[in-house]
């Protein structure tokens, strides 16, 4: 995340999708020669057996993602499987991110302006001067450049010049070392402006009761490292633009899957997963804020912001979910639906129920209109301010991701077998959150305005897979 | 919503008491394309790449983890 001008990373962005298209007619020229998919035959095409072995598959995608009045995402990816005649496979997936736009920076809205100090440099040392949105300002005050943004009253405050860029890379292998055994191992790496990931996973796959059970075991270790420019702020240390504390600070995820594939009839496929993660490190968002709110009643100023302090989270989290999915075949349709339990010990549980219906449409095409609830419960130590007038607890944070919501997935899937090779897909799905449970109530002057950071996002899909 | 807990529950029990055999040659259906537990992985990824960075659950389907720093 930086405040630069964005402008070359848009020229970047546009390059890149036009590439992408580059490419994806090359191959489109390609396939010119290809049988159009099921002239003569009578059966869709997603009725028929994928090929399982010797075989190449190639998909190009691009991502539109769009926060109401928030951050902007374009993500293109391109992945490549390949499966050899024994059954072994070796895939590959690159995804490039880059993200701008504004996010909520967890200080709560006032009645008055409110002013967020980003940096403090000696005077001519600013690298920049004005965010893409011109919502960031630079003052040189007492011989120091003070790099800040500003939000009206009554509005929720947003970080404006919020930009990133992610570059991603997964390979993973898979082969059979028993008759009914197989395993998988992967790697993932990822790169940010500001943090990287790099990960490692391993899985064992049995076959039982004549392939009509698999189970697996898998370990997954991530290590992560936040390296914001100007360093990660000590816990609740006021928000003035000085440098961080630390350069940089790590989390490591430990993840363990334990699943359950099991045939139920011949048209019923249910799968069961336990998963266990073990989260320790640096785990607050090195941006993020809480207001320090004036909490003494009866005054005039009660509710107005005294200070804005970095959040400060747990460093050790655990987390269990449950998944239940099923795949159930009516003929040609076919319903998926699946619900997943989820607790932390951060005070947190969550229910989600998603459900799609396959329905095919001529010989070559699917539609797939889908819906998901999900709910959370808030951490425990999630507070939309920090009352003045009390000791700061251990932990705080204001991150709208930790408060208790419910969201509504409402979206529409669709693929067609252009040619028995070419096949291309899109989806388009709209995300929405809402508070859950009583609302929050800023004190004294500030009582009228609503805390809650929660969003809409539309995100948008298209992509073409070629099988050789 | 506490009572998609109780629903999820039941369909686990429902669904564990209601095993059957299915021969090697009944398995037509289950091999369809429009039958994988991955039809479209890319689609997968991504929704669970949006809800990673949007809420505090994670896990389940998958490994624990978003290998990115948007939570």
């Amino acid at each position: 995340m930086q405040l630069k001008d964005n402008k070359g990373m848009m020229e970047a962005v546009v390059l890149l999708t036009a590439n992408l298209l580059n490419s994806t007619a090359v191959l489109a020229q390609d396939i010119n020669s290809a049988k159009i998919y099921d002239v003569e035959d009578d059966v869709n095409f997603y009725d028929e057996a994928a090929p399982s072995e010797d075989v190449l598959s190639v998909d190009v995608a691009v991502v539109n993602y769009e926060e109401k009045g928030r951050v902007k995402a374009v993500e293109p990816m391109v992945a490549v499987k390949y499966v050899n005649s024994e059954g072994t496979a070796f895939t590959a997936k690159y995804t490039y991110d880059t993200l701008t736009g504004a996010t909520p920076n967890g200080a709560a809205p006032s009645a008055r302006l409110q002013n967020f100090i980003v940096s403090s440099v000696p005077a001519g040392s600013t690298v920049t001067s004005t965010s893409a949105s011109g919502r960031t300002i630079t003052r040189t005050i007492n011989g120091n450049d003070i790099v800040a943004y500003e939000t009206q009253p009554g509005e929720l405050p947003l970080a404006y010049g919020f930009k990133d860029e992610r570059h991603s890379l997964d390979l993973g292998f898979s082969t059979d070392i028993l008759e009914n055994t197989r395993i998988a191992l992967g790697t993932t790496i990822s790169r940010e402006t500001d943090y990287s990931t790099n990960g490692v996973r391993a899985s064992v796959i049995q076959s039982l009761n004549n392939e009509l059970t698999t189970l697996s075991l898998g370990v997954s270790l991530e290590s992560n490292t936040s390296k914001p420019e100007n360093g990660i702020p000590a816990a609740f240390s006021r928000m003035d633009g000085s440098q961080g504390a630390f350069e940089s600070l790590d989390k490591d995820v430990t993840s363990v899957n334990v699943g359950l594939t099991q045939v139920m009839s011949r048209d019923w496929l249910l799968s069961v997963n336990y998963n266990y993660g073990n989260v320790s490190g640096y785990q607050s968002d090195p941006y993020r804020i809480v207001s320090l709110l004036h909490s003494w009643e009866g005054f005039e100023w009660t509710g107005y912001p005294m200070e804005y302090l970095f959040e400060n989270r747990p460093e050790e989290r655990v987390r269990h979910s449950v998944y239940l999915g099923n795949k159930i075949a009516f003929d040609s349709y076919v319903l998926d639906i699946s619900g997943r339990y989820y607790t932390d010990d951060w005070g947190i549980d969550s229910q989600t129920l998603e459900a799609s219906l396959h329905i095919p449409v001529w010989k070559s095409i699917y539609i797939e209109p889908l819906a998901r609830i999900y709910h959370q419960s808030a951490a425990d130590f999630f507070t939309y301010y920090l009352p003045a007038s009390e000791e700061l607890p251990e932990y705080a944070s204001a991150d709208s991701r930790l408060d208790s919501f419910d969201a509504v997935t409402l979206g529409l899937r669709t693929g067609m077998a252009v040619t028995d090779q070419l096949e291309a897909y899109m989806m388009a799905e709209y995300y929405h959150q809402q508070k859950s449970g009583e609302k929050g109530v800023l004190p004294g002057i500030s009582a009228s305005y609503d805390p809650y950071a929660g969003t809409d996002a539309a995100v948008a899909m298209i992509g073409l897979r070629y099988t050789f | 919503m506490p009572y998609l807990k109780w629903f999820i529950a039941t369909l686990i029990v429902a669904q564990l008491m209601a095993c059957t055999t299915v021969k090697p040659w009944e398995r037509d259906v289950l091999a369809r394309r429009s039958m994988s537990l991955e039809k479209n992985p890319m689609f997968l990824s991504m929704d669970d790449h949006v809800y990673f960075s949007k809420e505090a659950a994670a896990g389940g389907r998958t490994f624990d983890g978003g290998g990115c720093g948007c939570n």
